[in-house]
């Protein structure tokens, strides 16, 4: 027991040293609780779909297993896996996309995300948490998903533009652009909300 | 103080922020570890093990060097193996008018025949600009009496059919070109044989003969 406190007490790159140079399981086991949860809520914002998103999640807990030695000491820990399920994440839209294309009638999100059109500028509705929490999940969905996943990074999981940039692999001054026409495009979509 | 450069851009947006940050936060199914660790003890990776194609530049050089290889082989090698002199296609040469001989000197010239054995020849060296125009001239008096049969064509024979010593492999002889040099002598006119005639010059040749036997044996005597 001592030792599995230990572990629970050492940071994510010291546990994956140790998963990486011992191979111990308890070590990987951590990690993937601390990170399931952030990252299920960073996938489900992205793609919208709670099956989907777990999907990816366990993937991108996979990946992180079977490529741990791929794992460099100078990243930090949060960003290496936070690219592994970004990356996923966009080859699930992409996926859809290419689905869509093929297939003659629109997908049952499309569909969904047409007909909340109309309800998503009615201020009355917009009361309820609930419903607000639903609406701004779905104006997420209209916009692009390069600037969707900036705006969720740092609107949603609160990391730095430094991590982020280290995360999508661009620079800090595309960051902050892509992240300031996200939330334009965002409060665009919402402006009913917050026009009251 | 700490303060973020970024604030002015966050102050402009702050109740979307503060939105966004109050959405509820999605969570795992409860045996999200359980069935992940069964994946793994069971190696069930699905396709995440699947290598992603290698495009490496040497991937693309190989067999884009074989391709053009291939094409340049299959555009140029028999363009060059393909460069044979068609003697029908080249000018025949200008005859000036030094070059013709007057009929009586070809006809005082050794009018014997030849049969030249078949020999492989140099081109650039041998073979005549137009055969047929070269075999014809006055100024090769040898071609002017062919009489090998293999090499010519009676125009009598022909003309009525009856033409037995014509076949395909001599009609190939005759209109074969190559490296090999041109057989074909000309056209003839064959006369029937006169044995009348023909008794009258031996009995010329014999006397002659006699008559130079005699005078070889007077020279002897004196």
């Amino acid at each position: 027991m001592p030792h599995n406190q230990n572990l629970t007490e050492l940071t994510d790159e010291e546990l994956i040293k140790k998963f990486q140079e011992t191979n111990e399981l308890e070590a990987y086991e951590i990690l993937v609780r601390r990170y399931k949860d952030p990252l299920m809520n960073f996938v489900y914002r992205f793609v919208g779909d709670r099956d989907v998103s777990s999907d990816i999640v366990q993937d991108t807990m996979i990946k992180f297993y079977l490529n741990k030695d791929s794992y460099r000491e100078f990243a930090k820990f949060s960003t290496w896996i936070y690219t592994i399920a970004g990356n996923l994440a966009k080859n699930e839209l992409k996926r859809r996309r290419r689905r869509s294309i093929l297939s003659l009638s629109p997908t049952e999100d499309e569909k969904q995300i047409q007909v909340e059109d109309k309800s998503f500028v009615a201020p009355d509705r917009a009361t309820d948490s609930n419903i607000k929490h639903d609406i701004i999940q779905r104006a997420l969905m209209k916009i692009k998903p390069v600037y969707r996943e900036m705006v969720i990074l740092r609107d949603i999981q609160g990391l730095s533009y430094e991590e982020i940039a280290e995360i999508t692999k661009v620079s800090l001054g595309t960051v902050k652009s892509r992240i300031n026409r996200g939330r334009t495009q965002l409060q665009k979509l919402l402006k009913n909300i917050y026009d009251e | 103080m700490g303060i973020n450069s970024y604030n002015d851009d966050e102050i402009k947006f702050s109740k979307l922020i503060s939105d966004l940050k109050e959405l509820p936060k999605i969570k795992t199914e409860e045996n999200f570890e359980y069935n992940l660790m069964i994946r793994i003890q069971n190696r069930n990776f699905g396709n995440l093990t699947e290598d992603k194609p290698q495009y490496g530049i040497i991937k693309f050089v190989i067999p884009s060097a074989i391709v053009s290889i291939i094409i340049l082989f299959i555009l140029f090698l028999p363009a060059t193996e393909q460069k044979i002199d068609n003697p029908l296609m080249v000018d025949p040469p200008k005859i000036s008018e030094n070059d013709t001989i007057n009929s009586s000197q070809v006809l005082s010239s050794n009018a014997e025949t030849f049969i030249k054995p078949r020999k492989k020849i140099n081109r650039k060296d041998a073979l005549p600009e137009n055969p047929v125009s070269e075999a014809n001239s006055p100024l090769n008096p040898k071609l002017k009496y062919p009489i090998n049969r293999n090499r010519s064509v009676a125009l009598d024979e022909y003309l009525s059919g009856q033409n037995p010593g014509e076949n395909n492999l001599h009609r190939g002889n005759i209109v074969r070109s190559g490296d090999e040099e041109f057989d074909f002598d000309g056209f003839l006119l064959p006369q029937p044989i006169d044995k009348k005639s023909l008794e009258k010059y031996r009995r010329m040749i014999d006397s002659i003969k006699k008559a130079e036997a005699k005078r070889d044996s007077l020279r002897r005597i004196r």
